[in-house]
């Protein structure tokens, strides 16, 4: 009884962990880019990883002239321009897959320098990287990229996405490793002189002014680039976590159903079986009520008990299990923080306490009108 | 206390050759009264347990009415009815009977601790040791009823309705399962409580019973007749 209720709850609770997780993972990711707009090579805007290279820290390049940001910044209601720089490698020194190289001008960023500077408050000086909380390296580490060495400055605070893979450099430091990556024969690089080349402008935008307008706007005036609007990549992602939540949650009320419906026949097979108990409480005095209470209180325990073990199994299988997640369903994944955490764990027991009683009120009911006679009759 | 049944009958939905339902008991009358042990014989499935049932206002009869005193039992709420049957009914059931999850001890306790009054733990505790005593079963009163022999759960069930020092005593079939010196040991617990001025109902096979009884009942499909 007390394993069904467990079985219960552990669904209940793990189901809306994995959900919560989702959502706080997403929310990091919508708090963390602080761009209205990206501004991006034309025929990047064609890829469809595009989203995930942006925002996610996928691994993928493309490149177009540096003269975009200046010609941006001139629109009007543009607030804020800062080029980022992608290059995509594999280091020796840390990572069997590839990495993906994100620089930036810390003069003008505004997006990744917020979150950088929790862990790392420092100048960024030539050669120095910032590792992502997944790469295996310790501070202080030389790392190799396209045969240049540089250097562990820091490492940064865990976001639940593959930014997590992400290595991060000033412009400078970055112009130095494509300039690098040429050497070596990239092809996207050969015909350009690394010192012209951006990937892509991240704008921001005037209150007041309409971001929709200022992207129409660039990809009218602009012919070899392409503005995306962040707010409908964040949603693209959005609208796949809500099919996925829709999943989960009629999984999880057929698993309630399921398990009430269970918890119901198991309780009236134990109350079945206990008849005689019960007949000899009726025979020396027990009211027909006090039967009922003794029955939905004790449900109600099994429930409790349930309904805690089902949230600490819950808790120990899932917790170690997030970058699995992450990894099958291809979203950003971090835990929720302590109190929504609690509200669930809460909610999951309180859930299994009051599902046992219900389950029992059947068996309750039929056991208040037993018929005692016929039992203490004989064998 | 007088225990009275008025033209009680229970009837019984089932299939014979001539209707659908049986009477277990018709229409019977009896009156025990208080100092006397009565005795009911009768053939298996003659609604002996039935009619004890209806007595101990465990069974509603189908019709008649079952007076303690001058209180019709069948009157009373559910809740009174509990109450009442508590503090004046020990019922020593036929079968098996008892809390597979309390001790010994504490299965013999419990109509006292049902509707306990404080401080009373201690007494009570006391009473049910010397009962397990004088029914030789003292050592046991630690042990989980499933480790007991029949004839032990039988005595648990004695010593279970003794405890409250109820009025009415109700015995069905209490020495079925007793060897001849257990046998003798609960026939005269029985017959010193009637002593003692409790009414005591027995009913029984045991032909050696009925030396113990001062009335002599015999049933027969559901009907009494006096020996
Ligand atoms: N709940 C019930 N439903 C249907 N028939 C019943 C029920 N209880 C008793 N009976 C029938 O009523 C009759 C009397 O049963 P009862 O148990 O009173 O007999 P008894 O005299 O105590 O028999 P025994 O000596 O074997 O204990 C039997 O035919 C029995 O089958
Ligand atoms: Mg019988």
């Amino acid at each position: 009884m007390v394993i069904i209720s467990a079985f219960l709850s552990f669904c209940v609770f793990g189901g809306s962990l994995i959900l919560s997780s989702l959502k706080s993972g997403l929310n990091s990711l919508q708090a963390r880019l602080g761009a209205d707009i990206v501004a991006v090579p034309d025929e990047a805007a064609k890829n469809k990883d595009l989203e995930a290279i942006l925002i996610q820290g996928k691994t993928g390049y493309f490149y177009m002239d540096r003269s975009n940001i200046d010609n941006i910044a001139k629109i009007e209601g543009v607030e804020a321009v800062s080029p980022q720089y992608f290059l995509a490698t594999v280091s020796e020194g840390c990572c069997s897959m590839p990495v993906q190289v994100i620089g930036f001008e810390p003069e003008t960023d505004f997006s990744v320098k917020p979150w950088i500077q929790k862990s790392y408050k420092n100048n960024i000086e030539l050669d120095d990287v910032l590792v992502g909380a997944n790469i295996n390296t310790q501070v202080g580490d030389d790392l190799m990229f396209y045969g240049h060495n540089c250097k562990v400055a820091a490492r940064l605070e865990t976001t639940g996405t593959e930014l997590d893979n992400a290595v991060y450099t000033n412009a400078d430091t970055i112009k130095v490793l494509m300039a690098a990556a040429k050497e070596k024969g990239i092809e996207l690089l050969a015909k350009n002189d690394p010192d012209t080349l951006i990937s892509s402008v991240l704008i921001k935008v005037k209150e007041g002014h309409d971001p929709q307008k200022i992207a129409g706007e660039i990809n009218v005036h602009y012919k070899n680039v392409s503005a995306v609007q962040t707010q409908s990549m964040i949603s693209g992602i959005a609208k796949s976590l809500g099919g996925i939540s829709e999943v989960v949650q009629i999984l999880m009320w057929v698993v309630r159903i399921l398990s009430l419906g269970i918890m119901i026949a198991a309780f009236a097979m134990i109350t079945n079986e206990r008849k005689q108990e019960f007949a000899v409480l009726r025979a020396i005095g027990a009211t027909r009520g006090k039967l009922a209470g003794i029955i939905l209180s004790e449900s109600f325990i099994t429930g409790l008990l349930g309904g805690v073990l089902g949230v600490a199994l819950a808790c120990l299988l899932i917790l170690p299990f997030g970058g699995v997640i992450e990894q099958k369903t291809s979203l950003p994944y971090l835990l929720p923080n302590i109190g929504s955490a609690a509200l669930a764990v809460l909610t999951a027991i309180a859930t299994s306490a009051v599902a046992g009683p219900v389950a029992a009120v059947f068996s309750a009911v039929k056991i208040s009108k037993i018929d005692t006679s016929l039992i203490l009759r004989s064998n | 206390m007088i225990l009275k049944a008025e033209g009680i009958s229970k009837r019984f939905l089932r299939n014979t050759s001539t209707s659908n339902f049986s009477y277990a008991v018709n229409k019977t009358d009896i009156i025990l009264s208080a100092g006397k042990l009565t005795a009911v014989i009768g053939k298996s499935g003659s609604g002996k347990s039935t009619f004890l049932s209806m007595l101990a206002g465990l069974l509603v009869p189908t019709e008649g009415k079952v007076f303690y005193d001058d209180k019709d039992i069948y009157a009373l709420k559910d809740k009174d009815l509990s109450k009442l049957r508590n503090k004046e009914v020990g019922i020593i059931p036929q079968g098996q009977a008892y809390l597979p999850s309390l001790t010994v001890l504490e299965n013999v306790m419990l109509p006292c601790r049902m509707y306990a009054s404080k401080g009373e733990e201690e007494k009570t505790r006391q009473k049910a040791l010397e009962l397990l005593e004088s029914l030789d079963i003292a050592t046991l009163a630690n042990v989980y009823p499933s480790e007991l022999s029949g004839g032990e759960c039988r005595r648990l069930s004695i010593a279970r309705a003794f405890i409250r020092e109820t009025g009415i005593i109700l015995a069905d079939e209490p020495t079925a399962d007793l060897d001849e010196e257990n046998t003798e040991i609960v026939l005269k617990a029985l017959r010193s409580a009637a002593d003692k001025n409790k009414t005591v109902l027995l009913v029984t096979h045991e032909k050696d019973a009925l030396t113990y009884a001062d009335d002599i009942y015999n049933m027969k499909s559901g009907t009494l007749s006096k020996q």
